[in-house]
């Protein structure tokens, strides 16, 4: 049997996550291919209904990928994500509908093995929940 | 306890009116925002009355609530405080989401006297109209959002209107500097409000407070999970009526409504070649998981999503059940205070430490 790929969609930030993610390949640093990267200006511009959106229409799992607290461009950008991922959880914890699915990160341009460490793991950790049910819809 | 006075005419809604149409005739007020009905059997809506003939009949307490004063107030001071000195008399949760409105700079209070009520409840608006009422004295044809309502009395306003152990007769209780000048200048004599007041709250509240746990463990019961949700929303027809009776929902350009859900003949073509199953025209769970996640940070807890959903989805329990969570996790409760910033709109940088990798 093949073994079940998940299907992650990361919002990388423009100045950290996206940069630890060339570094990671420039520095031929191995990690799963599961991870659909999308590069935003800032984590803080992720407005919650795309990570929603991204899980109703069949991803097994959603990651943001941001600065560090204090790093950000613009400021409060990632800390605006971080309320806004904290809300997202609780709504998909109070309906029952895993949480874990959806990762916050924080990874600076420099921290392209970190990059490659929160990826696999995430993998790994999708891989263990099997696919989402997320993305049902009626029949 | 509090002090009031009091007004005592054939019923409580005609002692309101009497008081109300008195702050007409001193020139108080130019006009006021109230309930009426204007035509008989028609239910009962807001109006901008000058008429004190007109308010004198007006029905403040009448268990009816169609629409939010609180996007009525949003929609009259938006742009422009109001020029001229007006009332409005709203329900306790109206008045929650006009503290909303205020910090999310939707409404200008400016020249405006809010008039809060205590509140028994309301009954949906095909049961009203079936069997008009005065006052809601029938507790079982409260709401759902009403019955497992725990802001009897309204929190923030200048003046409170209430029926509570006022025997027929009206209590009007100053609650700001605002108010106590107001009763002032009308010559009104403040005594001590009677103690049932205070009980009949008390006693509202703890009543609520069992049917609120009732409520969401018989929902938690019924719809954890994605099987719950195919459940709860299957009868969603996407026509977003909710969304336009939400008084927390003001934005002028709304993601749902933008192009960025739609896609031409041939993405809709190809999507099939990827999904066995393709919602048409869109799929009304992302857009009330998209709702919960702008609005519960803000929700009040009204019901007014549930009482304009056409296929009688109880649309307010979600969101009353999620909002509670929602704002418990950041200490914060819609509607409590002008001065505690909502929780999109501070940010600060040690905290939720464990939340991300």
């Amino acid at each position: 049997m093949v073994e079940f790929e998940p299907k992650i969609v990361g919002f990388f930030c423009n100045w950290c996550t996206s940069s630890a993610a060339d570094l990671a390949g420039t520095s031929r640093l191995q990690y799963p291919p599961n991870v659909r990267p999308i590069r935003v200006p800032c984590s803080g511009t992720v407005d919650p209904v795309y990570l929603l959106r991204a899980l109703r229409e069949g991803a097994d799992g959603v990651m943001i990928g941001g600065c560090h607290p204090g790093d950000c461009h613009y400021i409060t950008g990632n800390l605006k994500a971080r309320r806004r991922v904290k809300i997202i959880k609780t709504i998909l914890e109070s309906l029952g509908l895993e949480p874990e699915r959806l990762l916050l990160a924080w990874i600076s341009a420099s921290e392209g093995k970190k990059f490659q460490r929160v990826v696999t793991e995430f993998t790994e950790k999708l891989k263990q929940m099997g696919p989402s049910t997320l993305s049902k819809k009626w029949k | 306890m509090s002090k009031g006075a009091l007004i005592k005419e054939n019923n409580p809604n005609l002692s309101a009116g009497h008081f109300l149409a008195e702050i007409i005739k001193k020139g108080i007020v130019k006009g006021i925002i109230l309930q009426k009905e204007m035509f008989e059997g028609q239910g009962v809506w807001h109006y901008l009355l000058k008429k004190p003939e007109d308010i004198e009949k007006s029905k403040v307490f009448v268990p009816f609530m169609g629409s939010s004063g609180a996007t009525i107030l949003s929609k009259f001071t938006k742009d422009k405080p109001s020029k001229d000195p007006i009332a409005i008399v709203l329900r306790p949760c109206e008045i929650r989401g006009v503290v909303e409105l205020i910090k999310y700079k939707q409404v200008q209070m400016d020249n405006i006297l809010l008039i809060g009520i205590d509140c028994g409840g309301t009954y949906e608006r095909v049961n009203y109209l079936d069997n008009p009422s005065e006052l809601p004295d029938d507790k079982t044809r409260l709401r759902s959002a009403c019955k497992r309502c725990l802001h009897i009395s309204p929190e923030f306003g200048d003046i409170t209107l209430s029926y509570f152990g006022a025997e027929n007769g009206v209590w009007v209780i100053p609650t700001s500097e605002k108010g106590e000048k107001l009763i002032k200048d009308m010559g009104l004599t403040l005594q001590e409000v009677t103690p049932e007041r205070d009980n009949t709250i008390k006693s509202l509240v703890e009543e609520h407070k069992s049917e609120r746990e009732k409520q969401f463990a018989e929902f938690k019961e019924q719809y954890d999970g994605m099987e719950g949700q195919l459940k709860f929303f299957s009868k969603c027809i996407n026509c977003k009526n909710c969304m336009e009776n939400c008084p927390i929902c003001f934005c002028k350009e709304c993601f749902f409504k933008s192009p960025s859900l739609t896609w031409d003949s041939e993405t809709y073509l190809s999507m099939l070649n990827s999904k066995e199953a393709v919602r048409m025209p869109e799929d009304p769970i992302f857009f009330q998981w998209g709702r919960l996640a702008h609005i519960t940070p803000s929700c009040v807890g009204c019901g007014l999503c549930t009482e304009a959903c056409p296929v009688n989805i109880d649309v307010g329990l979600i969101f009353s059940y999620v909002a509670e969570k929602v704002q418990g996790e950041f200490g914060y409760e819609a509607g409590r205070s002008v001065e505690e910033p909502p929780i999109l709109t501070e940010f600060v940088e040690h905290e939720l430490e464990d939340l991300a990798e």
